[in-house]
This record gives structure tokens, C-alpha cells and sequence, in this order.
């Protein structure tokens, strides 16, 4: 399994089909890469930024949980 | 174990088995009690009774013997007289030493145990009694002697019928206790198996509640959320009630929303930006 595709395993149990959009936008804007060459080394700042963005649609303790996981991807 | 619909619904029809099963057992503990008891009335109650009765009748029999002696000894002689009633007053005697000592080993208690040992008592009373008078007349002692003697057993022998009458009591007591006994053991067998049924319909009533409840309200949660979704309304918070299958459906329905959520604002920067790109 990449890296990539773990991220996106967590990011599904939350966003569901939004996921992958969501991943991908998050990567490019928050550290400028895109979201299928992401390396583990990158999941605590793509975490920090997944905190801020999700939660504008979903609930900030399921945003902090969803941040959480994947930093510990790590 | 997963608290799922599932096993709640299993874990509320073991304990329902459960119940039925001690309603159950405390039927057929008892069945069993009663039928016990009735046993013991038969058994206890019934052979006592029996053998006082048959103390009785050996009682008289012996006297009857022995009056026929004292009656008889003077005209057809000593030995004539002891072989034609004494050694059949000697087997009443004996028999009713011999039922004497079964009734002390049956009866139940020892107040009627009591009772029948003054029964064995009196035998011996009237069986040395016996062997005064027979001793007085055989000796060819006066006859103010032998009316004392006389007098003696006849004492000794009204004794042993009085003792043989209060053994008879007491067998017919004991007859009525074990009677009583069963009406108690069937009263408490009705109210522990009404208290057994009346918990049982209280957990049933509690269970299908908490059931009811565990399902109704998330589920009603669930529609809720739905209307307001379908309804535009996607600022809804979708609550996650308990970890069963309605929870994971709370799961599903929540990664819906946000997805939906997602997309709209998504479409809405585009919407927004568009404008800048023709620009």
C-alpha cells in the first residue's frame, strides 16, 4: 500500500467520495505536491493543513481525529 | 462482543430463556416437593397411625388372653391354662414391643418419638405385672395377693392403652403436619413462581424498552437529519447513538453530508473563480 493510498483510506472513513478531491486539493495548495507522490515524510504538515480544512464541512472533533491519524501514518 | 442489534437481541431472548427456564425448574422443583410430601404423609403419618392402631389391637388381645387365664387357671390347671393363653399373651406382647420400636425409628419428630418409647416403656411395666400376677397365682399365694397383683396389671395394662391411644394421636398428628406440609409447599411453589413471572414480565417489559429505545432514537435521529439534508439544511450534526449497525449507518450518513458539503463548496469557489479565469 503507498502512502497516498493509506491517506486516503483514513480521509474516506470521513469524507466518503469527497475524499480523494479533498486529498488531492490539500496536497497541491497546502504543500505543493501532488497527492499520488505524497511521502510519509509530508503527513504531519498535510494533517495540519486536513485540521483547517475539513473543518469547514465537517465537525472540528472529527476534524482534529481525522488530523490525528494521519500524522500518526508517520 | 460488539453491543450490535444482533447480540442485543440475542443477549434479551437467552435472558427470556432464562427466565422460562427457572419458572421451569421451580414447577418441577415443586412437583417434586409436593409429591415428596405427600410420600411422607402416606409413609410417616399413615404408618404410625397404622401401627398404633395395631398396638392397640394386640393390646387387647393380650388382655384377653390373660383374663381367659386368671379365669381359667384355677379349674383346669397351671400348665393347661399358660399353654392355651399365656404364650399367645406373650406373642401379643412381644408384637406389640416389635411395633413399638418400628415407631420410634419412623416418627418423625421428637415429641412423637417420646410418645411411643412410653409406649415401649409400658410393655416392659406390663409384661413384669404380668409375671407378678401369673408368679402369685402359680405360687398358690392368698387371694388378697394375687387382687394385688391383679390390680397391678390391670393398672399397667390401662397404662399401656392410653400410651397405645396417645401413639395413635400422634400418628394422625403426624398425618396432619405432613397434610399441612403440603398445602405450604404448594402455597410457596404459587408465590415463587408468581414473584418468578412477575420479574420475568418486569425484565421482558424493562428489555424490550431499552431495545425499543436503543433502536427508535437513533433511528428517529437518523430521519431527522435526512429531512434537513433533503431539505438543503447540510449544516446538520449526525450523532453516532451506540456502536451496533445503526451506528455505522450514523457513520455512513455523516461521510454523505460531508461529501455533499465538500462538493457544494467546491462548486461554489469554482463558481467564483470562473469569473477571474474569463477575465
Amino acid at each position: 500500500m503507498s502512502a497516498y493510498d493509506s491517506v486516503l483510506a483514513v480521509t474516506k472513513t470521513y469524507l466518503g467520495p469527497a475524499a480523494e478531491s479533498f486529498l488531492m486539493r490539500q496536497c497541491q495548495v497546502g504543500i505543493g505536491t501532488e497527492a499520488t507522490k505524497i511521502t510519509p515524510a509530508q503527513f504531519k504538515a498535510l494533517a495540519a493543513w486536513v485540521e483547517v480544512a475539513a473543518c469547514r464541512f465537517i465537525e472540528r472533533p472529527k476534524a482534529e481525529e481525522m488530523s490525528k491519524r494521519i500524522a500518526k501514518l508517520t | 462482543m460488539k453491543p450490535t442489534i444482533r447480540n442485543k437481541l440475542l443477549a434479551g431472548f437467552s435472558g427470556v430463556l432464562v427466565l422460562m427456564a427457572i419458572v421451569a425448574a421451580i414447577g418441577i422443583y415443586s412437583v417434586f416437593s409436593l409429591r415428596r410430601s405427600a410420600q411422607d404423609a402416606t409413609r410417616v403419618g399413615g404408618q404410625l397411625n397404622a401401627v398404633a392402631l395395631e398396638i392397640q389391637v394386640h393390646n387387647l388381645e393380650a388382655q384377653r388372653r390373660i383374663t381367659g387365664y386368671l379365669a381359667d387357671v384355677k379349674t383346669v390347671g397351671a400348665k393347661a391354662a399358660r399353654d392355651t393363653y399365656l404364650d399367645e399373651a406373650a406373642f401379643e406382647i412381644h408384637e406389640i414391643e416389635t411395633l413399638a420400636d418400628r415407631a420410634v425409628s419412623i416418627a418423625p419428630d421428637e415429641e412423637k418419638r417420646a410418645k411411643y418409647q412410653k409406649v415401649a416403656a409400658s410393655v416392659t411395666s406390663y409384661q413384669k405385672a404380668l409375671d407378678q400376677v401369673v408368679a402369685s397365682v402359680e405360687s398358690g399365694k392368698p387371694e388378697a395377693d394375687v387382687v394385688l397383683a391383679s390390680a397391678a396389671y390391670e393398672k399397667d395394662a390401662g397404662q399401656l392403652h392410653e400410651n397405645a391411644e396417645d401413639g395413635e394421636a400422634a400418628g394422625r398428628d403426624a398425618a396432619q403436619t405432613s397434610q399441612e406440609d403440603i398445602v405450604r409447599t404448594s402455597q410457596r411453589a404459587v408465590w415463587m413462581s408468581v414473584g418468578v413471572s412477575m420479574l420475568g414480565l418486569l425484565l421482558g417489559i424493562g428489555m424490550s424498552y431499552a431495545l425499543a429505545r436503543a433502536i427508535l432514537t437513533p433511528v428517529d435521529h437518523l430521519k431527522q437529519v435526512a429531512e434537513s439534508v433533503s431539505m438543503g439544511d447540510l449544516d446538520v450534526s449526525v450523532r453516532r447513538y451506540s456502536e451496533d449497525e445503526i451506528g455505522d449507518l450514523a457513520d455512513s450518513f455523516s461521510r454523505m453530508v460531508a461529501a455533499v458539503k465538500y462538493f457544494r463548496l467546491e462548486m461554489e469557489s469554482m463558481e467564483t473563480e470562473a469569473p477571474k479565469l474569463v477575465v
